[in-house]
């Protein structure tokens, strides 16, 4: 346990007073009749308890060992943001300019810019990915996908 | 009939085309991911939930277990070859089996892996005949007390296996029972936690939650890493084992069989600890312990015998009681109650084609994953040389896709992203998320269960403890939740100790 586990369950710690107090809102019932709330609040109660005891154990130990640097510090964001960013905007998107052209350009985006391949080659790939999958979807699963104003 | 009469009317069921299509897809697919990094059985069962939709139930039901073992056949292959475990119950695979391949032996580490796998289901399924019948006349005389501690007893024994922190481990569990009832309350059908979504008003879908866990995350931890991987250059001949491989691995693969489809057969338990236990004992009991590590044969067969061995295990609790024992048949019980089936002990009363059916299929399955898997290893070693920067975005766009095709909903997909982030996070953060899976699956029916319980009782709690079978089970659960404290030691972190030896 170190400083990382700080974080996580100080933001648990948190969430799970917020989660028992809508759950107290929502009606707890009573022991005969328990309520929408009950099972939540019970969970929430568990959650909070559990959190707290993880917060309050890596204090200690993150006191006991200063200058220890925890997980949460070594991550290597880069690629995992511009990986997140490209599906949300791909979500965005979707209904506006459509699942082939959509689906072109995260492709493209994943192996020119993430991967650092050749431009070509990640237009030729994101060419192959957009039209395959357009097939496997549309035409074998007939599943509806948005077309957007390009009609595709 | 007898259960045999039975089980060959499920090969029939089976060997119907639609059913033995779905059976070679399931199983197909199944290798397929389990050789391929980035995404594993649970991740591709929800990834194909959607698609099912139009399947009949059946189909897709045998579709999603010959993916959960089909995964196990295929886990092999890049355990020995790249000593990169396809999924974490090939873990031990590794160990001798790329000792093997760097000793040139490949051939007869796969051949055997196959082998280990396909006698072991093949035992676990004949297990499977016999006890899954007799537990679901069991689960009959269980009420909603029963049901209950049965289901927090699987729960806790999740919680207690966990590798890591038991407390992290109970704060998944409760995370999973909290998002468990967003959505409508069965019984007043007052919203909870919707915020006004409409879409939230059924809860949050379970596959989205699971394609973005188990899919995504998985894909942005490995793009934060290296895109390169090597594959062991050898050239794979000899697929058969010679007589001393046999002579060698005979007892092993018969010893991990048993014990590991034992073992599957207890919720919570599931088919990553048999591996390990299978391996250790084998090395215990050997007259050369010194050779397991460097390439000795029983150690690819018993490992290999045991992740096929637990999973047929796990199938028992799933169709006799409804209680799933891992993340996999935590989906596929998830997948099974869209299409309107309850498995548990009713099951094989009022669906016994489908009960028989699946475990027809599993057989069928089997032996062609044998007859698959060795030929078409060479396929396999390609695919597993097919560069990284393709893999990860074709899977990030059937995770996009496939959230989208649930119900061709935009929210689907946040909130598949946002449990990507989440699964990342928890990763990073050492947070399991086969607790919450579990937990998600089984909140409603716990809540329920619980609800019925107060309801049944006068809002008496020792409606719990006075009923025979609820008491013993919460008696365990209240012995796993305590031990630790004063022992300060768990099972889990045993096994680990020993896998690390």
């Amino acid at each position: 346990m170190g400083r990382s586990d700080i974080y996580s369950s100080g933001f648990w710690l948190v969430f799970s007073i917020y989660i028992a107090v809508e759950s107290y809102r929502l009606d707890l019932g009573n022991w005969h009749e328990p309520g929408p709330g009950y099972f939540a609040f019970g969970a929430a109660l568990l959650f909070g308890s559990m959190a707290l005891a993880v917060f309050v154990k890596s204090l200690k130990q993150t006191s006991a060992l200063k200058g220890e640097i925890g997980s949460a510090e070594r991550f290597r964001w880069q690629h995992v943001v511009m990986v997140l960013i490209a599906m949300v905007l791909y979500t965005l998107l979707l209904n506006t300019i459509g699942f082939v052209l959509c689906t072109f350009l995260i492709v493209v985006f994943f192996i020119k810019v993430v991967a650092l391949q050749r431009l070509m080659k990640s237009i030729m790939v994101g060419l192959c990915m957009a039209i395959g999958s357009y097939l496997l979807f549309s035409f074998f699963l007939k599943a509806p996908l948005p077309r957007g104003f390009f009609l595709f | 009939m007898g259960n045999l009469g039975h089980m060959l009317m499920g090969i029939v069921t089976a060997a119907q085309p639609i059913n033995l299509l779905y059976c070679f897809l399931g199983s197909f697919i199944g290798t397929l991911i389990g050789v391929l990094p980035g995404i594993g059985p649970v991740g591709a069962i929800a990834l194909l939930l959607p698609v099912t939709f139009h399947v009949p139930p059946l189909a897709a039901f045998i579709m999603f277990t010959g993916i959960m073992y089909g995964a196990q056949y295929g886990g092999s292959t890049t355990s020995i070859l790249v000593n990169i475990p396809g999924e974490a119950s090939s873990v031990m695979t590794c160990l001798d089996g790329y000792q093997m391949a760097r000793k040139g032996r490949a051939g007869p580490a796969l051949g055997m892996a196959a082998f280990a796998s396909f006698i072991a289901g093949t035992i676990g399924l004949f297990g499977l005949v016999f006890l899954a019948p007799t537990l679901a006349e069991f689960g009959l005389r269980f009420g909603p007390p029963e049901y209950f501690a049965l289901m927090a007893f699987g729960l806790t024994l999740v919680i207690y296996l966990a590798r890591g922190s038991l407390a992290k481990a109970l704060m998944m569990t409760a995370f999973g029972l909290i998002l468990a009832s967003v959505g409508l309350d069965p019984v007043s059908s007052a919203p909870r936690f919707t915020y006004g979504i409409i879409d939230l008003r059924d809860g949050i879908g379970l596959a989205q939650m699971v394609i973005g866990l188990f899919g995504v995350s998985e894909v942005l931890l490995t793009v934060e890493k290296s895109f390169t991987r090597s594959v062991f250059e050898t050239k794979i001949k000899g697929l058969l084992p010679n007589l001393k491989d046999w002579k060698d691995s005979f007892y092993p693969t018969l010893r991990a069989s048993v014990l590991s489809f034992l073992m599957g057969i207890i919720p919570g338990i599931s088919v990553v600890i048999p591996t390990f236990i299978s391996y250790s004992l084998e090395k215990r009991i050997s007259k050369h312990p010194e050779k397991f590590g460097t390439g000795t044969i029983e150690g690819v067969a018993a490992p290999e015998a045991a992740n096929n061995g637990a999973c047929v295990g796990t199938m028992i609790p799933l169709l006799s009681l409804g209680i799933p024992t891992g993340a996999s048949s935590a989906l596929v019980l998830g997948a099974l109650l869209i299409y309107g089936l309850h498995p548990g002990p009713l099951l094989i009363r009022e669906s016994p084609e489908v009960f028989w059916g699946v475990i027809g299929s599993m057989y069928i399955g089997n032996a062609m994953l044998l007859l698959l898997n060795l030929p078409l290893i060479g396929i396999w070693v390609r695919v597993l040389k097919i560069p990284y920067a393709y893999l990860f975005s074709s899977i990030i766009l059937f995770c996009l896709v496939g959230s989208y095709t649930i119900n061709n909903s935009l929210t689907d997909m946040y909130v598949m992203i946002l449990f990507g982030i989440v699964g990342y996070l928890m990763n990073k953060f050492d947070y399991e998320p086969v607790p919450l899976i579990l937990a998600l699956v089984l909140g409603p029916m716990m809540e329920n269960a619980f609800r019925r319980s107060m309801i049944l009782s006068d809002g008496s709690f020792l409606i719990f403890f006075i009923r025979p079978i609820s008491g013993i089970l919460l008696a365990l659960v209240l012995f796993m939740l305590i031990s630790p404290i004063f022992t300060k030691k768990r099972l889990a972190e045993e096994i680990m100790r020993e896998a690390d030896e």
